[in-house]
């Protein structure tokens, strides 16, 4: 029987002709930039292919190196093999890297706090600015900043992309842990920008797996003839800089994201515990960067870190390390060391994973797969702790670690290219969820949810307010995001003012707010009086966010302190509401 | 003049019934995604759009459905199952049309009202598939008081919302709060429902600066 093509034709050079053979230049490519590693994978009419570098590498470490006037990224690593950066180099303070961790992030921010034990120079201020990041070239502190850095990688990227496919590309799809707030999605697209890419979607990293999940139990389903039984996953994904779980129900190639959650956790953080571990007066040993202290402890990061790797597979490891004037670290480590250091991570992870279950309001036993990847997922105990709670002897085992991600960034990429295969095996869809509560400030320093986490988008949700003051005339919109309960615990993306509200005695005045998530996922902010009606009421606002730029830290803080009392809203009592 | 607060959805079960989409088959193999209708991008311009595989089972309901559709009055005629659906068929049901009405598989022209449909096959099947709301759902239905799957009511949808941190009895409470609104819209039923929020707020704007 002949297959049915339905055409849609929407413009005139619609064929059906070439239908087996999608037109390359405008597939779209997948990105995975690790904390630590990045790669990058697109389809190749048949498949998903990973490229490799010239080092013949898949993962390539994310850095950019700064050496006198020439920029080299961790993509091809040096270029050749014998002018390859050593890890040795990597951490001379010369090379920026952990840019994911980074970017986006004020000064105040606990992680840009805990990046000041990497080699290169992040100075703070504490004032919720940028903090001033500067590699080292020619023994002095050159300044940069994450975009900056993370467009010099992606402009490599892309080069070599481009050298493999033989054809200029464009657009790309990047995976993106799910703790980062909107306005971190917007640095990401700016540094996109700054090397020429083209965001066609922004990922968070679990859903992409999730993808790939879909199209191999949809393959399975085409082979076995089986049902169209819905499947569920858990995907847990650690990696050098963030921690997520997503749980995601599929069947016939569409997966639902039911839960997403996350936290910014991951190897460094393992790292930086073991190191301390190690060499207890780490903080007060390396407090100010001097050219043989970032040497020294580039060696006990070196050595820590292949400490770690080697306890994946045995019961202990010895570390030695000679720092330098005689001093010398020698120390065991085992398991149990190893875990008690870094037990507040593996709560952490702990923690996530159930609120997932929660969230998507599934019992371990309703679990069918669960899929372990990223770079930590090789550690033991994550390992253990992940399927203890799932109740799962074993770990879905069709997905590498490492390329799962990516994979599925470069199948997303293809679908959303419009690329179709004869196969059927790009016949996909995914249902995302927003992983933050989306909401506004009120009823003085509350958060009040309009867009609750894990809602499917597109999604529409509006919530009333009301005065809390006789005769106010103003209100401040003050939109965040995140999981605090507090307003100040969460991001600030925008704000805003209704004014001309007519005067009224407080909690009489009723004000829509609604809050709109687009099928592009961009979000719009909807505010105005809807009581009392008539012509004296001022017209709707219509914002759309993040309306925020750079070192919005205080800015929070200083609204508040403003017009925190007298342009505050009081969520309207259910009761009270028509 | 109704309330306002009660018509930001994004649309009403009317506007939604009157416009069906052109008939985009459920396997649309090829599958257009958030941003690609922003940029120009031939490919996704030619859209092939091909029935196989399992979803030639669905493409057999398909028309059946749409006419379901056209008179959706309740979740159940929405989803184009029966009352007595299993919560299997609610979720076959859900991904069959998610299939048809998410934006990621919709042609550029039906983007932005398939949508609104797919936000409305949303909360249909949300309801539907938890079992008790959709017991709530279903005590409002025999008392015949729910006949229109959307009212975009504002009572409904902070029902929909808040649920998980209500107690029982808050929901019975919703509903016939959602039904005094679903009554008070059949007195007062006015012609902005067949716009878009923004437009019906445009429209407001305007009239009260006119007067």
């Amino acid at each position: 029987m002949a297959e049915q093509v339905y055409t849609v034709a929407s413009d005139s050079e619609t064929t059906g002709e070439d239908k087996s053979q999608p037109s390359f230049p405008d597939v779209a490519i997948g990105i995975d930039i690790g904390t630590s590693k990045c790669s990058v994978a697109v389809w190749n009419g048949h498949q998903v292919e990973l490229l490799k570098n010239t080092r013949n590498q898949h993962g390539m470490r994310s850095y950019v190196m700064f050496k006198d006037d020439n920029l080299s990224a961790g993509v091809t690593g040096g270029a050749t093999r014998e002018n390859a950066h050593e890890e040795r180099d990597i951490l001379s303070g010369s090379a920026i890297f952990n840019m994911k961790r980074l970017i986006g992030r004020t000064d105040t921010d606990e992680v840009v706090q805990a990046s000041k034990a990497l080699p290169f120079l992040v100075q703070t201020l504490g004032i919720g600015v940028r903090p001033f990041i500067a590699a080292l070239v020619n023994n002095m502190w050159r300044s940069t900043t994450p975009e900056e850095v993370l467009a010099i990688f992606l402009l490599e990227l892309k080069a070599l992309v481009e050298m493999h496919l033989k054809h200029p590309v464009r657009n790309a799809v990047l995976t993106i842990p799910v703790a980062f707030s909107r306005f971190q999605q917007t640095r990401i697209e700016r540094a996109c920008a700054m090397a020429g890419l083209h965001v066609l979607r922004l990922m968070p990293e679990p859903t992409a797996v999730a993808l790939l999940y879909a199209q191999q139990q949809q393959q399975l389903m085409h082979d076995n003839m089986g049902s169209g039984i819905e499947k569920i996953a858990l995907i847990f994904n650690m990696g050098a800089g963030y921690c997520d779980v997503a749980v995601a129900a599929t069947a016939g190639g569409v997966s639902q994201i039911r839960a997403l959650s996350g936290c910014t956790v991951g190897g460094e953080d393992i790292l930086q515990n073991t190191m301390r571990h190690v060499l207890p007066n780490f903080d007060s040993l390396y407090a100010g960067q001097t050219m043989d202290r970032i040497k020294s402890m580039g060696l006990v990061r070196i050595a820590t870190q292949d400490a770690i790797h080697k306890l994946a597979n045995q019961e202990s490891v010895e570390i030695n390390v000679d720092l330098g004037n005689g001093q010398q670290v020698s120390k065991v480590l085992d398991h149990s060391e190893f875990e008690q250091v870094n037990r507040a991570i593996f709560e952490k992870c702990e923690k996530i994973i159930n609120q997932c279950l929660v969230d998507a309001k599934l019992v371990p036993e309703d679990i069918n797969d669960v899929i372990l990847v990223g770079g930590c997922s090789r550690i033991p105990r994550i390992r253990s702790l992940v399927l203890g709670l799932c109740k799962k002897e074993v770990s879905y085992k069709n997905v590498d670690a490492l390329e799962a991600a990516v994979s599925g960034a470069a199948l997303e990429g293809a679908i959303a290219s419009g690329v179709t295969d004869p196969s059927g095996s790009l016949d996909l869809l995914t249902i995302q969820a927003t992983p933050m509560n989306l909401g506004i400030r009120a009823d003085g320093d509350g958060f009040a949810a309009i867009i609750p986490r894990n809602t499917t988008v597109p999604a529409r949700r509006d919530m009333l307010f009301t005065t809390t003051h006789d005769n106010q005339t103003e209100a401040l919109i003050a939109v965040y995001e995140g999981e605090g309960e507090r307003a100040e615990d969460n991001h600030l993306l925008g704000y805003f003012k209704i004014a001309g509200i007519p005067p009224a005695p407080k909690g009489s005045v009723e004000i829509s707010v609604c809050m709109d998530i687009d099928a592009s996922n961009v979000l719009r902010v909807f505010a105005g009086v809807v009581k009392p009606q008539g012509p004296a009421i001022p017209p709707f606002i219509e914002v759309r966010m993040p309306t925020l730029d750079d070192g919005h830290g205080w800015c929070g803080q200083a609204l508040a302190k403003m017009y925190g009392k007298t342009l505050d809203l009081a969520v309207l009592p259910k009761k009270l509401q028509p | 003049m109704p309330h306002l607060a009660a018509t930001p959805s994004t649309s009403s079960a009317a506007a939604a019934a009157a416009t069906v989409p052109a008939a985009l088959p459920t396997g649309s193999g090829c599958v257009a995604f958030r941003r690609p209708w922003t940029i120009p991008r031939p490919v996704a311009l030619r859209l092939r759009l091909r029935a196989q595989g399992v979803r030639r089972e669905s493409g057999g309901v398909r028309t059946e459905e749409q006419e379901q559709e056209t008179t959706a009055r309740t979740f159940y005629d929405l989803l184009g199952i029966s009352a007595e659906g299993s919560p299997d068929e609610v979720r076959a049901a859900y991904r069959r049309l998610a299939l048809k009405y998410h934006p990621d598989v919709s042609p550029p022209g039906a983007a932005a009202e398939n949508t609104r449909r797919f936000i409305e096959v949303q909360e249909a099947y949300e309801t539907l598939s938890d079992p008790s709301r959709r017991a709530s759902y279903d005590r409002a239905l025999a008392r015949g008081v729910c006949r229109l799957a959307f009212s975009g009511s504002r009572a409904q949808r902070a029902y929909y919302h808040h649920q998980d941190h209500e107690e029982k009895s808050g929901w019975r409470r919703s509903w016939e709060d959602q039904i005094t609104e679903l009554k008070r819209r059949s007195m007062t039923k006015d012609s902005e429902e067949n716009l878009s929020w923004g437009a019906r707020m445009r429209r407001r704007a305007e009239a009260s600066s006119a007067e």
